[in-house]
Formats: structure tokens, sequence, C-alpha cells
């Protein structure tokens, strides 16, 4: 039977190896996802995911069982996004991104919608993409995103939605042209 | 049913995802351009964002975050004594210790029993006869002590610097021969000197021949 966040926490404040194991092979995924998401590169994403749980698993004591652990931990990792986006030189922009309306060309037919959202994602500022990534890569409602960012759940739906639209229109910019369609929900 | 209404409808869906009734809204949206963009731009969105949503698999990080927290423990092990926590004990209980001394202290200090102590009121002046003190007798055996003190140093003077000669005892406060004879190391205990006793020199009667 698998252990509850809290059963597993409590093991793994007594030292258990097996447990902090398992909670790290439950978490990492997640961990690495908004890494990658938020640094753009695979070996950075590694690094600050593995900075991430090291700090996340020593802090266990600090965690409030009462608590879900996903924000709890997802607030760690994006505290070591920033700081390591924050050290980072380079901007995080690719300079072959054209971003001025007009000059694009591309092939409606042909775009990678994913990668076109990845790459629109990084013109963001880190606030908004922040937010935009914990509410629909990691499932997280907009009090949860609000608690993990230290700002209110309104401010938080307005970023959404404004984030949303921002992206939208670059998408559009890099040359999809969406239809509506009625029959989808 | 107007463009503020599907607004609001519409954010409604996105942050509680669920789905967007467009076919209820069709007759507004064949009407309205700008409600029919941002219902496409809608739909593009949720299309990206499923297309999106699979990033690279992780990395098994578990041998490698095992082997940092194993390091961290023996470090602890090592210096059980450096741990944060336990300082922070002991740093209570030596501050409450303190202030238990102190408290003591305060209380069980020596203060003058005014009711038992004994004093000779016979020495004491009060304005109504001369004091049976000679102020004389005290400054010549000042001055003679000072003369000793003096005598001393320059024994100590010269032990340091060997060919120094002295001649006659200071009269003065420190004679101008005899100030050289103080070396750089020395120079604050003739300043001490001279400041401690220097004034006494003039109050010193000259000895009759």
């Amino acid at each position: 039977m698998t252990p509850t966040d809290a059963e597993l926490v409590t093991r793994c404040l007594d030292g258990d190896r097996d447990a902090q194991r398992q909670f790290v092979q439950r978490y990492q995924q997640m961990i690495f996802a908004l890494c990658y998401r938020m640094l753009g590169s695979y070996e950075d994403a590694e690094d600050v995911a593995q900075e991430s749980l090291v700090r996340a698993v020593r802090a266990l004591d600090r965690w409030d069982s009462q608590r879900p652990m996903k924000p709890w931990l997802l607030t760690i990792t994006a505290n070591r996004c920033r700081t390591a986006l924050m050290k980072r030189s380079k901007k995080p922009i690719p300079t072959d991104y054209p971003l001025e309306p007009g000059i694009v060309d591309v092939n409606p037919g042909r775009v990678d919608l994913a990668e076109e959202l990845d790459r629109a994602l990084e013109t963001l500022q880190p606030e908004h993409r922040e937010c935009f990534l914990l509410f629909h890569e990691h499932d997280l409602n907009c009090a949860e995103v609000g608690e993990v960012l230290g700002h209110p759940e309104g401010t938080i739906k307005t970023w959404l939605h404004r984030t949303r639209k921002k992206l939208a229109d670059i998408l559009r910019q890099r040359g999809v042209v969406p239809e509506l369609n009625y029959e989808l929900r | 049913m107007n463009c503020d209404d599907l607004q609001r409808q519409l954010e409604h869906a996105v942050e509680n995802r669920e789905p967007f009734p467009f076919e209820d809204w069709r007759e507004h949206l064949d009407q309205c351009e700008s409600c029919r963009r941002l219902c496409a731009d809608h739909q593009l969105l949720e299309r990206a964002v499923e297309e999106w949503s699979g990033v690279k698999q992780a990395p098994d990080l578990s041998e490698q975050i095992l082997a940092i927290l194993e390091e961290d423990d023996d470090v602890r092990e090592t210096a059980p004594n450096k741990s944060p926590r336990r300082s922070g004990i002991w740093f209570v209980i030596a501050s409450v210790a303190a202030a238990v001394l102190v408290v003591i202290g305060l209380q069980n200090r020596d203060e003058p029993d005014v009711s038992t102590t004994f004093v000779n009121t016979s020495t004491l002046d009060d304005g109504s006869e001369e004091p049976d003190v000679d102020m004389d007798e005290i400054l010549v055996d000042t001055k003679k002590a000072y003369d000793s003190l003096l005598g001393r140093a320059q024994s100590t003077v010269t032990s340091l610097k060997p060919p120094v000669t002295v001649t006659t005892p200071p009269t003065d406060v420190v004679p101008e021969e005899q100030k050289s004879l103080f070396p750089e190391e020395l120079k604050p205990l003739q300043s001490e000197l001279t400041q401690s006793f220097g004034f006494l020199t003039a109050l010193i009667p000259e000895p009759e021949n």
C-alpha cells in the first residue's frame, strides 16, 4: 500500500533512507517539470531540481501536515528557479525568435503548437510564466498558485487571463490562425 | 446575454477548468467579432496546452540526492556541538543562569549596616577645633614615596640601558637630564609619574639645612 505524504515524511524525519528515496521518486517528475519549463534547459533543470529536492528533504520538519505537499514543494522549487534565473547573465528570450509582427514567416499548417507555446512562454515575465505553469501544468487552483507565488487569488486570476491573452496574441503573430469550433466545449 | 456576460462566463470556465458551452452562445458569437476572437483564442490555448503539457521525463535523482543527504548526516555526526538547535538551547540555558546569578548577587550585595557600624567620632572634623593631622608631615612622606618610586623606576631603566649613570635624585618633577633616561618604551611611565605626582613638588616645603 502506498504511504501517504504524512507517513512518508514521518519516516523521512526518522532518517529512513528508503522513505527518503520514495519521497524523491514521488515528486522528482513534478519538480523537474517546473524547473525545465522555468529554465528551458535540461541540464539546468536537473541541477535545480536536485537542489530543490535536497532542500525540501532537509526542511521536511517545517512542512505542515495539515496542508497539501504539492504547493509547498512547488514554492521551494519556484524560489530555486528564480535564484537560478537571477544568476544567469543571459536573458531567457532566445535571440532567434522574432517577436515583431509582420516579420514572421510561418506556415500555419506546419506549426508545432507545443513548441510555439514553449517559446512564447519564454517571452513572458517570470511571475506570469510561473502562474501559467502552476495552473496549467501542475493543476494548482488559483488560490494555491497565489500561495506559491505569494499573491492574492484575485491577482492570480488577473495574471492568468492576461497571460492567456498574450500567449494567444503571440501564437497569432507566429501565424497560427485559430477558427472557432462550436462543437468544442 | 452580452459581451461582458460571455467574458465573465469564459473566465469562470478557465479558472474552474470547466467546459465552455459555445453552442449556447452561437447567436451572439455569430454577430460579435471580438467575442468570436476571444473564444477562438481560448480554444487555441486549450489545444496548445494539451499538446504542450507532456514534458521530458525527469532523470532519476534519488541516488544523487540520497548521497548528498548522507554526506550531510556524516558532517553532523562528526561535529555534533555545532548543531544550531543545540547551540540555541545552550544559549538559552546560559542566559537564564546568568540572569539568576545577577538577581542573587543584587539581593545579597554588601551594604553598610548603619546601626552597627562603629564610627570614631573623635577623629571627625566638626569645624570646632583644629585637626590634629600634620599636613606638612604627610607631604614630606609623600615626597619620600615619590622619590623612592622614581628611584625604582630609574633602576629599572638603568637595568634596561646599562651605560646610563644617574647623578642626583630629582628634586623637581623630572629633571631635563633625566628625561633622556626614559627610553621610548617607558615614555608612558614618565608621563604617568609626572601627571600623578608632579603637583606635589610645588607643595613640598624646601628642607631646612
